[in-house]
């Protein structure tokens, strides 16, 4: 079945990754988010000028979640199981 | 039409259609914050159904509680009868709305349309005919939710349902027994119980 997702359930999907993972490069969120490389640069800026992840210079940059992000992330989850338990979708 | 009370029981159906009235604002709270992220209609329709179910139920109680405490033992005054009537109409009205937004929120969307009740329809029987039949259609949308997701939350919202549905059916039958009534109560409580246990499980935080 092909859904079309929506641009709160895609910020979502990179916000859990990058939660879960600690950390994630760019590469990782692209093929694990399965996006494109302009939509997946265009929601990481909205995230990082929302403050909810911040990107982090090492080895190459690394992006990281804020404690914005993780809340967030856990309010998503919430209305996420309250939509699901009445069964109109997000 | 007469409804037969038990005596002992009176207070406590106040009570309940109180409790029953904080748990569906807690849900239509919930649903608020849903509705403020997403934006969408649905979730708005969630949200103000169960605002207006809580108005209802929480004018019904006040005013049964009223009637309770300036009745004496056997007789009702008219103003305690009054009071009483306009309760229910409340109540009546109010939750007639409510279902119907709960049924335009499970249509699809291109058949969303506002829903007009008919005027004689806010009359007893009238009353729990109607609620039966919207109620149908939600319960059997919140069952095939159930079915498509076999979630533990989609489950406890069907009950929920099929408990109020259950409180509308036993309702038209109050003239015969007074347990009735008190089953009917029960029912009613017990399926907005069932949404408490949901929204619990729900705000569970969970890493």
């Amino acid at each position: 079945m092909n859904v079309k997702r929506s641009r709160l359930s895609i910020l979502a999907d990179i916000l859990k990754l990058v939660r879960d993972s600690g950390g994630m490069k760019p590469t990782h969120i692209l093929y694990k988010a399965n996006l494109s490389h302009p939509r997946m640069k265009k929601h990481l800026t909205m995230l990082i000028e929302g403050g909810f992840i911040e990107a982090v210079e090492g080895k190459g940059i690394v992006y990281r979640i804020t404690k914005k992000g993780d809340k967030f992330v856990s309010e998503i989850r919430k209305i996420e199981k309250l939509s699901e338990a009445f069964g109109v979708p997000m | 039409m007469i409804i037969l009370v038990p005596s002992w029981f009176f207070g406590f159906d106040s009570a309940m259609y109180i409790l029953s009235a904080a748990i569906a604002f807690l849900v239509s709270f919930n649903a608020l914050k849903l509705y403020n992220i997403t934006s969408k209609k649905s979730h708005f329709y969630l949200h103000a159904s169960f605002a207006v179910l809580g108005m209802g139920l929480l004018t019904l109680g006040i005013t049964t509680l009223l009637t309770l405490s300036t009745s004496s033992a056997s007789v009702f005054d008219d103003g305690a009868a009054w009071a009483d009537d306009f309760g229910f109409w409340i109540y009546y009205a109010s939750s007639l709305f409510a279902y119907g937004l709960l049924a335009v929120m499970y249509l699809p969307e291109k058949l969303k349309f506002p829903i007009f009740l008919p005027f004689w329809s806010i009359g007893f029987p009238y009353f729990q005919i109607l609620s039966i039949f919207i109620l149908s259609y939600v319960i059997f949308k919140s069952a095939a939710n159930y079915a498509l997701n076999r979630n533990s939350n989609a489950l406890l919202v069907m009950l929920a349902f099929a408990l109020m549905g259950a409180y509308h059916l036993l309702s038209l039958f109050t003239s015969q027994n007074p347990f009735v009534y008190v089953v009917a109560q029960i029912s009613l409580l017990s399926g907005f119980v069932s949404l408490l246990v949901m929204l619990t499980r729900v705000n569970k935080i969970e890493r």
